[in-house]
């Protein structure tokens, strides 16, 4: 393969790969605990962990061991809680057949300042770029403020620079209703947030501008709304509702979520359903469908199996465009920083009468210091 | 379920293709999502010189030439507009990991083949 050609590739595989280090595994959620903040500072979850959060971590892996930074050997000050993720993956993906690649994909690090209820969180991190000020990224930067300053429930207020809280939150970006929904990598955008989370429920509501300052993936203003009522503990249902507003396009989106979780097969069942309607600057307008529907298998400690049903249509009034993909991903937390993660994919294009079939097997690596 | 809930009324909706060959719909519909996204040809990255995330960025590329000197779109001759042969093209298609459907394509074709309606 010639440099250009394996540049090229690897690119590609690095938005088909690349995480969003303020998503987080919604696996866990209902199976080890009921809110995203019983294990993460941020209350849209991803992210810094809480004392809850590491001790999931060690649990929740095979080998345990220290969960805290550097493995117990960063002790700061209580005010302070800090972070790193790296990733880098290796494996084939194809479109007409399969080709190698082997990339880096995250190199981020993270902190977060808090005291009696408020607190300052930042990531900072390196992109793929054309120029050096596009080298370093500040993905997430916010100032918030929590109602109950040492638990993890209540209302939180967010001024910032973060990703709205829409739908489920996959680590991986290129679950469909991240790739094609309202949540795409790097979609972090700056504006206020009002949450609050409880056991049985929580809710999200936040208005947003576009990045002026970095070169943003989401170019539109607006808002987004996420609830979700937990009636038992093994079961959540949500609904979800963004409008966006550019120069280029204009887009109202809303959609439903479900969870379940089966505890004597270890097994939680997960799905989202979006529609989005899009108008065009130039007048046009079209309406898209996207779901994924998820069962995750805890196989034993620290091994998590997830596949997956993904369904895209770009425009429901056009035949044959519409794509179909299973996922298989198979998790080991094989200790409380390391994680091994092996993610295949199979695409078909309108069922395969609509275009070629494409697919990915991808190995990563993912260090948590 | 929520696959159900989708796709049925998708199918229960389509019709044949009358999507505009225009520049902004094509660029908007098509070449931003599949191709403008992420650490691809965005106007962070700009691979190989593209980015087909805004408007004025994806006409701005397609003025350009490829990397083996061909165009990236030639007004009524699609044949040799890069941006349609290298969505087919058999050693290095477009997007690498996943292709465009044939529709999408044809689309694209066709816009050019028509005169490129739209570019400056």
């Amino acid at each position: 393969m010639s440099r250009a050609r394996l540049a090229a590739v690897s690119v590609a595989v690095a938005v088909l790969a690349l995480p969003a280090v303020a998503l987080a595994y919604p696996q866990f959620q209902l199976s080890r605990d009921q809110t995203c903040t019983g294990c993460h500072l941020s209350p849209a979850g991803g992210g810094l962990l809480t004392e809850n959060g590491l001790a999931v971590a060690e649990s929740s892996s095979t080998w345990g061991g220290a969960p805290e930074a550097a493995h117990g050997r960063l002790v700061g000050p209580s005010w302070l809680t800090v972070g790193a993720d790296l990733r880098a993956a290796a494996g084939v993906l194809g479109n007409q057949g399969p080709q190698p690649a082997a990339f880096p994909m995250q190199a981020e690090a993270e902190a977060s300042i808090h005291k009696a209820g408020f607190s300052l969180y930042a990531t900072l991190g390196i992109q793929e770029g054309d120029s050096a000020l596009k080298f370093i990224e500040a993905r997430e930067h916010y100032a918030m403020w929590q109602s109950d300053a040492t638990g993890t429930t209540g209302l939180y207020v967010r001024v910032g620079r973060f990703m709205p809280v829409y739908g489920l939150r996959f680590a991986e970006h290129n679950a469909y209703t991240r790739q094609f929904g309202q949540t795409p990598l790097y979609g972090e955008t700056y504006g206020a947030a009002v949450e609050y989370i409880d056991p049985r429920w929580e809710a999200h509501v936040t208005g947003f501008i576009h990045d002026p300052l970095q070169d943003p993936v989401e170019r539109g203003d607006g808002a987004a709304a996420y609830a979700e009522v937990r009636p038992a503990k093994a079961f959540a249902l949500g609904a979800e509702g963004r409008y966006a507003s550019s120069s280029d396009d204009k887009r109202t989106a809303g959609g439903v979520t479900a969870k379940y979780w089966i505890p004597a097969a270890n097994l939680l069942v997960q799905a989202e359903g979006q529609t989005i309607h899009q108008t065009f600057a130039a007048g046009s307008s079209r309406n898209q469908l996207v779901s994924y529907l998820m069962a995750s298998w805890f196989v034993h400690d620290g091994w998590l199996l997830d596949v997956a049903l993904a369904q895209y249509d770009e425009d429901t009034h056009v035949k044959g465009i519409d794509r179909e993909a299973v996922d298989a991903n198979l998790h080991w937390f094989a200790n409380s920083h390391w994680e091994l993660l092996l993610t295949n994919r199979v695409q078909t294009i309108g069922l395969g009468k609509g275009g070629g079939t494409s697919g990915y097997s991808l190995f990563q690596i993912h260090y948590r210091l | 379920m929520l696959l159900a809930v989708a796709v049925l009324p998708a199918c229960a909706t389509e019709t044949t293709d009358t999507r505009p060959e225009t520049a902004d719909y094509i660029i908007e519909a098509i070449l931003a999502p599949a191709c403008g996204r992420g650490a691809c040809h965005s106007s962070v990255t700009v691979a190989a010189g593209y980015a087909f995330d805004t408007l004025d960025a994806a006409k701005a590329s397609m003025k350009k030439q490829s990397e083996n000197g061909q165009k990236l779109v030639v007004a009524n001759d699609p044949s040799h507009s890069r941006l349609v042969t290298i969505l087919s093209d058999g050693n290095k298609p477009m997007p690498a990991d996943a292709p465009l459907p044939d529709a999408d394509i044809a689309l694209i074709t066709s816009w050019v083949a028509a005169g490129a309606e739209g570019l400056p």
